[in-house]
Parts: C-alpha cells; sequence; structure tokens
C-alpha cells in the first residue's frame, strides 16, 4: 500500500484526535499566561525583563488615638488583594467531529504478536490513515463545546498573596496630629 | 494567611477583622468601613492615583465584559 498522504490533511488517526486535544492544552496555557501578564500589568510597577518590579501599593489613612491624642495614621495595601483575580480554566470540553478513513497500511498483527517470549521486539500495529470529514453540507467542522469556570488560585499566586500580608505596611503615622475631641 | 479566592479586601490595621474591598468602593468611595470596629478608613486618592487609575480601567473592562455576556445569554 501506497505511504504518500492522500492529501495535505491525511493524517494518522491518533493525530487526528490528539491535534484538537493539543489545541485544549495550548488554549489552558495561553488563558493562564494572560491572568500572569494581568496581575504583574496591574499589580506591579517598574518591571522589565528580568524583575516583576514593586508591588502598587493604595494607601488609606485613618484616625487613632494614643494616649489621649487623635492621630492621623497610613497605611499601605498592595493592590494585589484589593482586585478580583480573574483566573480561569475550563472544566469540561467536548469536542464533535467526523472522519473518513483513507486507507490502512500493514496488515493485522500475527497471532503470536504478543508473545513476548517469542517475540520480544515491539509489534507494529496497522496505521490508519484518515482526514477530517463533512459532516453534511458544509465543509470538515469540529463542534466544540467548551465549559470554563472560576479556577483556583495557582500555588505560586497564593503565595505571592500570603507574601502581600506580609507587604501590607505598619501604620504610619502622619504629619499631622490633632487634639482628641472626642 | 490567604484563603484561596477570597474576596478582595485587607485587615483591619485596628482588629485585624477583614475588610471586604470591591472595585466600586476603589473607584468612588471615599472610605471604607471595618464590619468588625467601623473603623473608618479614607482612600488617600492623591498617593494612590496610579493605582486607582488602574482599579478604574479594570472596573471598565469588567463592566464591558459583563454587558457582553447579558447581551449573549
Amino acid at each position: 500500500m501506497n505511504d504518500a498522504p492522500a492529501s495535505s490533511t491525511t493524517l494518522e488517526l491518533s493525530a487526528l484526535f490528539g491535534l484538537p486535544l493539543q489545541s485544549l492544552v495550548d488554549a489552558d496555557a495561553a488563558a493562564a499566561k494572560r491572568f500572569l501578564d494581568v496581575v504583574r500589568d496591574l499589580a506591579f510597577e517598574g518591571r522589565n525583563e528580568e524583575r516583576w518590579g514593586e508591588m502598587r501599593y493604595v494607601s488609606f489613612t485613618f484616625r487613632h488615638v494614643v494616649d489621649g491624642i487623635v492621630k492621623r495614621m497610613t497605611v499601605a495595601i498592595p493592590l494585589l488583594s484589593l482586585i478580583p483575580l480573574p483566573i480561569l480554566q475550563m472544566t469540561r470540553a467536548r469536542l464533535r467531529f467526523h472522519l473518513r478513513v483513507v486507507r490502512v497500511t500493514g496488515g493485522p498483527p500475527a497471532a503470536d504478536a504478543f508473545d513476548l517470549e517469542r517475540n520480544p521486539r515491539p509489534v507494529r500495529c496497522p496505521r490508519i490513515m484518515a482526514v477530517y470529514d463533512r459532516a453534511a453540507s458544509a465543509g470538515p467542522t469540529i463542534a466544540v463545546e467548551l465549559h470554563v469556570a472560576a479556577a483556583d488560585l495557582p500555588g505560586g499566586i497564593g503565595r505571592m498573596l500570603n507574601l502581600t500580608h506580609d507587604a501590607t505596611h505598619s501604620p504610619s503615622q502622619k504629619g499631622e496630629t490633632d487634639a482628641q475631641d472626642e | 494567611m490567604h484563603k484561596m479566592n477570597e474576596a478582595p479586601g485587607m485587615p483591619c490595621p485596628r482588629c485585624g477583622y477583614r475588610i471586604t474591598v470591591t472595585l466600586q468602593d476603589l473607584s468612588t468611595a471615599s472610605a471604607v468601613i471595618c464590619s468588625g470596629c467601623a473603623l473608618r478608613l479614607e482612600l488617600d486618592r492623591g498617593r494612590s492615583q496610579a493605582a486607582l487609575e488602574l482599579v478604574r480601567k479594570l472596573r471598565v473592562a469588567m463592566e464591558n465584559v459583563e454587558a457582553v455576556r447579558r447581551f449573549s445569554v
């Protein structure tokens, strides 16, 4: 049987099954990378190729009574802990496509092919070459149904958020000091 | 310790109670109040200008996404 591909889209059956799955994995990875980009762009400043830069902070002030004196204090909170983190992951994917077998190369394995004592060499199974086929009047299609949901934070991001607790600047006293009027 | 996917916020500097902060708070409110001890934390908009501008853009983007989602449902 001729091994030359019947057309440019003829592939081994395993490839035809695997390519859409590989695309799903690539898409999930792209979404994760985009999530990291968003976190870096929003929560850090002064970053470059090598460093994530410094955390951005949001400052709050509040009145605090010390020894009967009301003082204006400042606390700086990392922006990372104040914004919702838009991380998504695929929870379910359903693919539906039609295949047309173009040819089968190689014959079925011999009856004793799987007897490892007699045949220690790997068994050569037939190769099934196929193409994505058209379902109806349209050309070849793959129907894809994806379900996504908010994902658990990756461990690294979770650890980073824990660090934001340490990075919260302790209250510092602002210049102005008011006499207590309460 | 941060819990996975807990709402954005911060510990109260006075009592430690977790104060939930929304994008709406950061965009428009002048202060957030601790539900544990009623401490009023004023947003220092001058010092936080760059961060709050990003928050505003994020909020607009999320509202646009929500509008598209509602439209397509």
